[in-house]
């Protein structure tokens, strides 16, 4: 049996929740156009997967291969994709964060192996590849796992990335200096050896999330784990049985990345919705590019919903196992949108004591080097709102007692108001004490009124639609 | 905050901010080659980085 791939779990959607997807058939250009129309459907609340049939290559000729971007805009499509709610998607993938070893099938069962381009064929140019903000330095893949063996333990560790193309099989990759691919980097440079670069384009979000984890491990393990079944992997072009590559993706790029030359990169515009400055980073060359027949080209819109949750719900998990580990209470984590999925979190906790919100953001604020503010909230407080969360701040905190400040610690240098990655964090307790007999009752109307009463009794059709 | 560095295009004047990073390599290889992110013309650097 097949893995589950992208496009099943697009056919998923436009069968069984058609108004997740959009199909625009005008041409579009991958410069900038492809990114306005996507922020304009965000500007009116809409987080569609939207797929562009029609839009020119590098090369300036229709691409055989559909863009397809904001796959994971959406925590609906995220919690759907694992088999779960909204509500339940951090645990449901602590659930599911297991290891199920991969299992390696011919070439003949792979999809990604339907078209196989090596050497000189091997063209970036003829793929749909999307500039998406003014300054950035040019069209970047932004959409690719990022596949990288650890040299001494033979892990894979697997880093959603951004890749200029300075060429038709040249590319110039950013390892983020805090994460495990970068760490990889370092011991293939001290052995004076290139690196074996693969880039996966395109498959089920399921791969996607199991990809993002946290935990320091072989990561196709993991995937298997949120996917439900074993990844299937096959033998790359390049290296053979020694790097293997998933079978069910989309596109594959093979390329070898070099640990001692380096080259011009960014400006990019980022999570934080700001440019990363300008700076050097690997160049790799284009070893081999394969893909399905019919494959759709994945595009991840960078600093938009998009980019934010394909990793937020991992980081969530991430901090709800550490918080566990010291505050039982803690009940759920939500890295908000409006706090770049990464800067801000809202912990949700049934304490027992008044000491424990500041453990928890103590605890959470050591454990992300990007998470920079945490709001703590009692479980009547539903963290997937920020109306909720800034209401209990106001009514519940006092900040000569509640409000926690830890300067000097590490943070990202994308957020601009850091002395570069050195970052002031804090906290705030916005949490009720736990003798509640010392705080005023929450207003609320009679519980059985409020679900006896339905709109449509009272509101005609005509002016219900309007709400 | 953070320590912002630019640098101008020869080509079409504008400037635009680099990484803390590429700023340091600047001033020990004047020579690095940047490349604009307007007019997207590559250039040798060999000039003057204004601090943010």
């Amino acid at each position: 049996m097949m893995n589950p791939c992208m496009q099943s779990f697009i056919e998923h959607l436009e069968r069984d929740m058609p108004w997740h997807v959009i199909r625009v058939k005008k041409e579009v250009s991958a410069e900038f156009e492809i990114a306005a129309i996507l922020q304009h459907l965000e500007a009116r609340k809409k987080q569609p997967v939207i797929i562009f049939e029609k839009v020119r290559n590098l090369n300036g000729s229709l691409s055989e291969l559909p863009v397809v971007i904001n796959l994971f805009g959406s925590r609906e499509r995220l919690a759907d994709a694992i088999g779960t709610t909204v509500p339940n998607l951090a645990l449901a993938y602590l659930a599911k964060e297991r290891p199920v070893p991969p299992v390696v099938v011919d070439r003949g069962e792979a999809i990604v192996k339907q078209v196989v381009q090596k050497g000189e064929a091997a063209d970036l140019y003829q793929l749909p590849i999307v500039t998406h903000h003014e300054m950035d330095l040019g069209p970047y893949l932004t959409g690719p796992s990022a596949w990288v063996k650890d040299p001494e333990t033979g892990w894979t560790n697997c880093a959603i990335v951004r890749a200029y193309v300075a060429g038709p099989r040249h590319l110039v990759v950013n390892f983020n200096v805090a994460r495990h691919s970068n760490y990889y980097f370092h011991k293939y440079k001290a052995l004076k050896r290139n690196i074996p670069l693969i880039l996966v384009i395109g498959h089920h979000p399921a791969f996607y999330m199991g990809a993002q984890t946290k935990l320091l491990t072989d990561e196709p393990e993991i995937i298997g784990g949120i996917m439900g079944e074993p990844l299937e992997l096959t033998p790359s072009e390049t290296w053979g049985e020694k790097i293997l590559v998933p079978a069910q993706a989309e596109i594959v790029i093979e390329a070898e990345m070099s640990t001692s030359e380096v080259e011009i990169e960014a400006p990019f515009g980022e999570y934080t919705q700001y440019y990363a400055g300008q700076r050097l980073n690997p160049s790799c060359e284009v070893k081999a590019i394969t893909r399905r027949k019919n494959a759709l080209y994945l595009d991840i819109m960078p600093g938009h919903a998009d980019h934010l949750l394909v990793d937020a719900p991992m980081i969530e998990a991430y901090l709800f196992n550490r918080i566990k580990a010291v505050v039982s209470g803690v009940i759920a984590v939500h890295m908000p949108v409006s706090g770049s999925a990464r800067l801000h979190a809202y912990i949700q906790l049934k304490k027992s004591n008044d000491g424990e919100p500041k453990t928890v953001i103590a605890t959470a604020l050591s454990s992300d080097y990007r998470l920079k503010h945490v709001i703590v909230v009692d479980d009547d407080i539903n963290i997937f709102d920020d109306d909720q969360v800034l209401w209990a701040v106001a009514t519940r905190s006092q900040w000569d007692k509640d409000l926690v400040i830890l300067p000097g610690m590490m943070g990202t240098r994308l957020d601009p108001s850091a002395d570069d990655v050195v970052t002031t964090k804090g906290g705030i307790d916005a949490t009720k004490p736990v003798d509640h007999r010392s705080f005023p009752q929450r207003i609320r109307i009679p519980e059985s009124v409020m679900s006896r009463i339905k709109l449509e009794d009272y509101l005609a059709p005509d002016v219900l639609q309007q709400f | 905050m953070a320590k912002v560095s630019y640098v101008a295009c020869p080509s079409c004047h504008k400037e635009y901010y680099i990484d803390r990073i590429l700023s340091d390599a600047l001033e020990s290889n004047p020579n690095q080659i940047l490349k604009c992110p307007f007019c997207k013309q590559e250039f040798r650097f060999g000039g003057t980085i204004r601090r943010g």
